[in-house]
C-alpha cells in the first residue's frame, strides 16, 4: 500500500447527501472540495474528505447554513426536478470503507424512489388545541387486540383537527405527510410540525392551496410555512 | 428543453423562506438515519420486537472521546450544549427507537 493510499484509507468522509448518480464539479467557486464516492450499485455519497488529524466542522450557525446550502447545490447538480437525494444528518462521518459497507446493506433504491423529484415543505402549527368533546373511547373491534385499540386511540389523539382544512386542500398534491407533535412554552404554543413531501411539478399548486386553506383555519390556530427544503424529514433507508 | 426545465426548478430550491432556527432544526434533527429491526426471543419464540435507529457518525461525537471522558464529564454536565464533532473512530452508534410489540409465535 502506498503512502497516498494509506492516507486515503485513514481519511474520513464527511457526508452531505446520498444521491443516485455521480455528481461532479461541485467544488467550483466554493471553499468546500466536494467529491462523491460510490457506495452501492446506484448510490453515491457526496461529501468532503478530511485528513485523519483535521478538525471536523462544528455546529456553528455559519456551518449549519453552509451545510444546508451545499445540500441544495448537490440536489440541483443531481438532476433538479428529477433528483433523488437523501440529505445526511449533520455530523455523518466515516471512512470510505465503513460507508460502503453500511450503506451497501441498505435498500437505497426504495429510499430514492420515495423522494425522487420531491421537495419538502414544513408547516409549523401554533395555537390552542380546539376543545375536545367528551373523550370518546373506541370500542374494540372483534379482531383487534388491546394494543391495536390503544394505537387507534393514540392516533386519534395526535391527529390535528385544527388544520383539517389545510390537510384536505393539499391531500391530492402531497405524496407523503408526517407529523411531529411537539409542545413548547412559546406564545402561542407550538402544537405540531407537519412535513409534506411534494413533487416539484405540483409545488406551485400546493402553495396556492395552502394560501387559500389557511383562511379557513380556526382563529385560534396559525400556521407558518417554510420551504422548499430538500427532503430532510423523509430521508430514511432500511436494510 | 431540458435546460429550460432546470431553469424552472432552480429558483424554487434557492428561494427558501426560513429563519436560521428552521435551518438548524432541519439540519441537526433530520436527515438520513439507518434503521433496523430486532426481535428478542427465547427458545425460538419471538417475544419482543424492537425498531432500532442508528446514526452513522464518529463514535466520540456520540459517546465522547474515551481518553477525555472522565476529565470532561463534569464540564459537560455543567454545559449541556451540543457536542461538536471531533476526531473519531468509525462506528455505527446505535440508539433505541420506540419499541413496538410483535405477535408472539405459538
Amino acid at each position: 500500500m502506498t503512502a497516498r493510499a494509506r492516507a486515503r484509507a485513514r481519511a474520513r468522509f464527511y457526508v452531505f447527501a446520498i444521491v443516485d448518480r455521480r455528481v461532479d464539479g461541485l467544488g467550483r467557486g466554493m471553499k468546500s472540495e466536494l467529491t462523491s464516492i460510490r457506495v452501492g450499485p446506484h448510490a453515491y455519497a457526496v461529501g468532503e474528505r478530511f485528513a485523519e488529524d483535521a478538525e471536523l466542522p462544528k455546529p456553528t450557525p455559519a456551518v449549519v447554513l453552509k451545510h444546508d446550502r451545499l445540500i441544495r447545490r448537490i440536489m440541483r447538480a443531481a438532476g433538479g426536478s428529477s433528483a433523488a437525494l437523501l440529505p445526511a444528518r449533520f455530523g455523518m462521518v466515516a471512512s470510505d470503507a465503513a460507508l460502503k459497507k453500511t450503506l451497501g446493506q441498505l435498500d437505497l433504491k426504495a429510499a430514492f424512489e420515495r423522494v425522487r423529484g420531491c421537495v419538502q415543505y414544513t408547516i409549523r402549527v401554533h395555537g390552542k388545541r380546539t376543545k375536545k368533546k367528551k373523550k370518546k373511547k373506541h370500542p374494540p373491534l372483534a379482531a383487534e387486540g388491546p394494543g391495536a385499540t390503544w394505537l387507534r386511540d393514540r392516533q386519534a389523539a395526535t391527529a390535528l383537527p385544527e388544520i383539517e382544512a389545510l390537510a384536505t386542500a393539499t391531500a391530492v398534491l402531497v405524496r407523503e405527510a408526517s407529523i411531529d407533535v411537539r409542545t413548547t412554552a412559546t406564545t402561542p404554543p407550538l402544537l405540531a410540525v407537519v412535513f409534506h413531501l411534494v413533487e416539484q411539478s405540483k409545488a406551485r399548486a400546493w402553495r396556492s392551496a395552502v394560501a387559500k386553506s389557511t383562511q379557513l383555519l380556526p382563529k385560534t390556530v396559525s400556521v407558518s410555512v417554510t420551504g422548499p427544503w430538500p427532503p430532510y424529514a423523509f430521508a430514511e433507508a432500511t436494510p | 428543453m431540458v435546460a429550460r426545465k432546470h431553469e424552472q426548478h432552480e429558483p424554487m430550491l434557492e428561494g427558501i423562506d426560513a429563519s436560521l432556527l428552521d435551518i438548524v432544526d432541519h439540519v441537526l434533527t433530520k436527515g438520513i438515519v439507518i434503521t433496523g429491526d430486532l426481535v428478542l426471543g427465547v427458545a425460538d419464540i419471538d417475544l419482543v420486537y424492537l425498531r432500532l435507529s442508528a446514526v452513522l457518525c464518529a463514535a466520540d461525537r456520540v459517546l465522547g472521546d474515551s481518553s477525555r471522558t472522565r476529565a470532561s464529564a463534569k464540564s459537560r454536565a455543567r454545559n449541556k450544549t451540543a457536542t461538536a464533532p471531533t476526531l473519531g473512530r468509525d462506528v455505527i452508534a446505535s440508539k433505541m427507537g420506540a419499541p413496538r410489540l410483535r405477535r408472539v409465535k405459538r
